[in-house]
């Protein structure tokens, strides 16, 4: 039936007040998963893009939602291509299923900055040809030339006729669908480059968002884990007598990670915890001492010569016929992510499989997992995933999901598992602490003629490799087969084979005559995780650090040196905007410097000018003047988002991180002495973005790496102290 | 017996008073729009109302509350009409993650209730207990300072001067 343009406001207005929103569950009976809990007549587009017998146009998200925007920015591209606004769009968190995977990486995950950057052609492609399809099956059924139909704001139009989109739903199920359907040409973008309010921001406000700690269980038991006080500890005995006469207390049981606290509620399984009488049968980290760190690392430099893990040129031969040569040497500590919502997950444990409620990075890791700890089907592994309160790469990590299912293994009906803070920064994943050793040439017209890295410090993929090989390797593999396999990988990476992830952004942005880049692996033993830009959030901080030393070498303004060497055009374009926003070499207010970074990751490019001042030895950071290039922008407000976030996140760890381990425990436990930054230490932030043509690239994560060096070097501008090392400490 | 009134609701329960009301309203009255950030009063992320001032609820005996009222970000807005604190929120697109936007704008509320057009160092004074680890710190300020501007307008709204 045909509907003029009023009651279309007046229909979308109903739909909208009636829909309930309900995640699709993964079903082990349909064929394609996105087409679970959807009943009815409906159009399917590649798991994507469905369109209901009401119209409803649902996205299937095939990424996670931690902050970054994809929610929006994902669903933006099918809004484009389907002419409708943003938030007339269902989405829901996508099953497992290998349709989600991440296009880069080849498994089902969300990381490496890659939504935007792997979705973009693809997701338009689908909501394209979804358009195309409509528009046929409605040609087809109105005996109408397809030329004189229009898709747009769900409708399809005839003149002044509108038509719901629902009408050809049945129809267009039917037919064969239209494939390589033409893009919306960028002129014509009426949402890619808009500026909009996110589409998970009223949730948000008002507190229905669904993180998995709220997940609907009214009936779960609650539990937590003690964990060994020394890392990789086991429970050799342990006495619950008292803790289980406490009330609401279900169960204490050893798991392989600790013992688990089982109560009616989570407060109840928190005090009895604290009665639990435990002995600890310790590991071999309860020799290691982080301190140390720096002088075996700083030996390990010293003495070897590592695994080549780049060279171009002469290498590091051609310092010997330089002009004039300079040589520091940099140091990083291990990090904890601190999410601002802690480890949790809920599972539940039947006869006929298991349902897990979390927000994960990595759900197929985290499905298959669960299916070899429980040894049955992967199909039968439910899994849910919700909202995440920040991931930062902690939550690619599966630990605390195998935790909750082991326990729920043990527990009549559903069970929630929630960490404590403390749990959370001392069970993480960390970032690999680092030291680098650059030496540099330099000839006699001042140009950087030589540039030597040696890295040592752990790798972060063996420990990866753990959970990854198994999930990755085909169902029937068995498990022995696999953790030997994950085991020899780890070898491989450490021994043979430099992992990019240790030396990334070390040396790929100047052009320098003859390069050379080393690694030596030296590992303590305590597990290594991907921590926002992974290598590149030091290496970025060396890199730049080191640079600004040489331009002062060599006497030339750290732009202009910066400038002379810059690799890529777009480096030096980016460099060029945040400078000339900054006011680069302008007078200051008394007592302000200015310091300048420049850092290409995940193919993102961002330069970053800090002003500060240093006042009776500490760094008060005033004002933060960002660019960026990251292709085509979906939504700069979202940009600009991510931007802030990425150089926030980046000054906690300058000014305060560091994760310290005596006789193998850590040290840092809650906020008070593993510090996150606050409004009141916040900088003013002004973000630009470099106009680009070129295919988008993400944004999650390449705000962070030039941040503490552009604080670095405006200290050193400031008080003539070069800072050589993380947290920074104006003392030292 | 623990009665007490929450978002303007009697509620009495039976259970332990020194249990934490930030679990007792996640759990057994389920509402879960308050968060646990760190269970010892530091992040801000467990923030509600007690009789209208901010208080951390991570760290806070139920018996507290008895005979007083708790509001919780499910109550800050009246039917569908959203608290201007929450419709600044929108404007400025201040949430990442989100998960401390609760506690963050019962933080705002409670401090724009007291004071109508507080500067940036009574900003950073009331916020600076709860943390943001996506880093909106920015959007917030302007955020509050969007919501302390409207609020502004809507106390000095003159009907009869708009007629004229
Ligand atoms: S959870 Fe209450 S202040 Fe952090
Ligand atoms: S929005 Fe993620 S912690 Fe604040």
């Amino acid at each position: 039936m045909a509907r003029s343009r009023r009651d279309f406001l007046k229909i979308t207005a109903s739909t909208a007040s009636c829909f309930v929103m309900s995640v699709p569950l993964a079903s082990c009976a349909a064929s394609n998963p996105a087409l679970a809990n959807i009943g009815d007549e409906h159009y399917v587009h590649d798991g994507f893009v469905q369109v209901t017998s009401q119209s409803e146009i649902h996205f299937i998200l095939p990424r996670d939602e931690m902050g970054q925007g994809v929610h929006h920015g994902l669903a933006t591209l099918i809004a484009e291509e389907l002419d409708i606004k943003v938030d007339k769009i269902k989405v829901y968190f996508a099953p497992v299923h290998k349709t989600y995977n991440n296009l880069s990486y080849g498994a089902q995950g969300t990381w490496g900055s890659s939504s935007i950057r792997d979705h973009y052609l693809p997701l338009r492609q689908a909501a394209a040809d979804t358009r195309a399809t409509l528009l046929k099956a409605a040609a087809q059924q109105l005996a109408i030339a397809p030329q004189q139909l229009t898709c747009r704001d769900g409708f399809i139009w005839h003149g002044t006729k509108a038509y719901p989109l629902g009408d050809f739903v049945a129809t267009a199920a039917k037919i064969e669908s239209v494939k390589g359907a033409p893009l919306v040409t960028d002129s014509q973008f009426k949402y890619i480059g808009k500026d909009s309010q996110r589409n998970d921001a009223l949730a948000k406000v008002t507190g229905t968002a669904r993180f998995s700690i709220d997940a609907k269980l009214t009936k779960a038991k609650r539990a937590v884990v003690i964990h060994a006080p020394v890392i990789n500890g086991k429970v050799k005995d342990f006495d619950a007598t008292r803790a289980k006469q406490q009330a609401g207390i279900v169960d204490i049981f050893a798991i392989s990670s600790g013992i688990a606290v089982v109560a009616e509620h989570l407060w109840q399984a928190k005090k009895a915890a604290a009665l639990v009488v435990t002995n600890w049968q310790t590991s071999e980290l309860a020799a290691f001492n982080s301190a140390e760190l720096p002088d075996i690392l700083a030996s390990k430099i010293a003495t070897e010569s590592g695994i080549k893990a780049h060279k171009s040129g002469r290498g590091r031969k051609a310092l010997a016929t330089a002009s004039k040569r300079h040589s520091a040497t940099y140091y990083a500590p291990y990090l904890a992510h601190a999410t601002m919502e802690p480890m949790n997950c809920s599972a539940e444990v039947t006869a006929s499989g298991c349902q897990v409620w979390v927000g994960s990075q990595s759900p197929e890791f985290a499905r298959n997992g669960v299916a070899q700890l429980l040894d049955i089907d992967r199909e039968r592994v439910q899994f849910h995933n919700h909202f995440i309160g920040g991931g930062f790469g902690r939550r690619v990590g599966i630990d605390f999901i195998l935790e909750a299912v082991e326990i729920a293994k043990q527990v009549e009906g559903p069970v929630q598992l929630v960490w404590s803070r403390e749990d959370d920064i001392r069970n993480d994943y960390y970032r690999p602490p680092s030291m680098v050793k650059f030496e540099a040439g330099v000839d006699e017209n001042g140009q950087l003629s030589c540039y030597s890295v040696k890295r040592s410090g752990p790798n972060i993929f063996p420990y990866q490799l753990k959970e990854a090989v198994p999930a990755m390797l085909p169902e029937l593999f068995p498990s022995g087969v696999s953790s030997w396999l994950a085991g020899v990988g780890g070898k491989v990476v450490n021994d043979w084979y430099a992992e990019s992830s240790s030396v990334e952004g070390l040396f790929e942005d100047y052009q320098v005559a003859h390069k050379e880049v080393r690694q030596i692996t030296y590992d303590p033993g305590v597990r290594n995780g991907y921590w926002r830009a992974v290598g590149h959030s030091h290496s970025g901080f060396f890199k730049e650090s080191f640079i600004d030393e040489i331009a002062q070498l060599t006497e030339r303004d750290p732009f202009d040196f910066r400038l002379a060497h810059l690799a890529e055009e777009r480096l030096q374009n980016t460099l060029k905007l945040a400078t000339q926003k900054a006011g680069w070499g302008q007078k200051l207010p008394a007592g302000h410097v200015h310091g300048v970074a420049v850092h290409k990751s995940l193919k993102t490019y961002v330069a970053q000018v800090v002003e500060l001042s240093v006042e009776q030895g500490q760094i008060r950071i005033h004002k933060v003047t960002c660019a960026v290039d990251c292709g085509i922008v979906v939504n700069p407000n979202i940009v600009k988002a991510q931007m802030e976030g990425g150089i926030l996140f980046g000054i906690t760890a300058a000014l305060y991180g560091s994760i310290d381990i005596v006789e193998g425990r850590v040290s840092q436990s809650n906020f008070h002495d593993y510090q996150m930054l606050r409004i009141n230490q916040s900088p003013d932030i002004d973000v630009h973005l470099v106009e680009s043509k070129v295919a988008p690239t993400g944004v999650g994560e390449p705000g962070l790496p030039p941040i503490a060096a552009a604080i670095g070097n405006a200290v050193f501008a400031a008080t003539g102290q070069r800072l050589r090392q993380l947290p920074f400490n104006l003392s030292a | 017996m623990i009665k007490f009134w929450l978002n303007q609701q009697p509620v009495e329960l039976d259970v332990s008073p020194d249990a934490p009301l930030l679990w007792v309203v996640r759990e057994m009255l389920q509402l879960t729009g308050s968060k646990f950030g760190c269970g010892m009063g530091l992040c801000g992320a467990c923030t509600m109302h007690l009789d209208g001032a901010a208080v951390r609820t991570c760290v806070l005996p139920v018996s507290a509350a008895q005979g007083r009222q708790v509001t919780t970000i499910e109550g800050l807005s009246s039917g569908q009409q959203l608290h201007p604190v929450q419709q600044a929120w929108l404007d400025e697109n201040v949430p990442q993650c989100g998960y401390c936007q609760p506690g963050q704008i019962m933080s705002a509320t409670a401090l724009l209730a007291n004071n109508t057009k507080p500067n940036d160092q009574e900003i950073d004074a009331a916020m600076q207990g709860n943390i943001c680890r996506c880093g909106t710190y920015p959007r917030i300020k302007r955020a509050i300072k969007r919501a302390a501007s409207s609020q502004q307008t809507v106390s000095f709204y003159d009907p009869e001067q708009e007629q004229s």
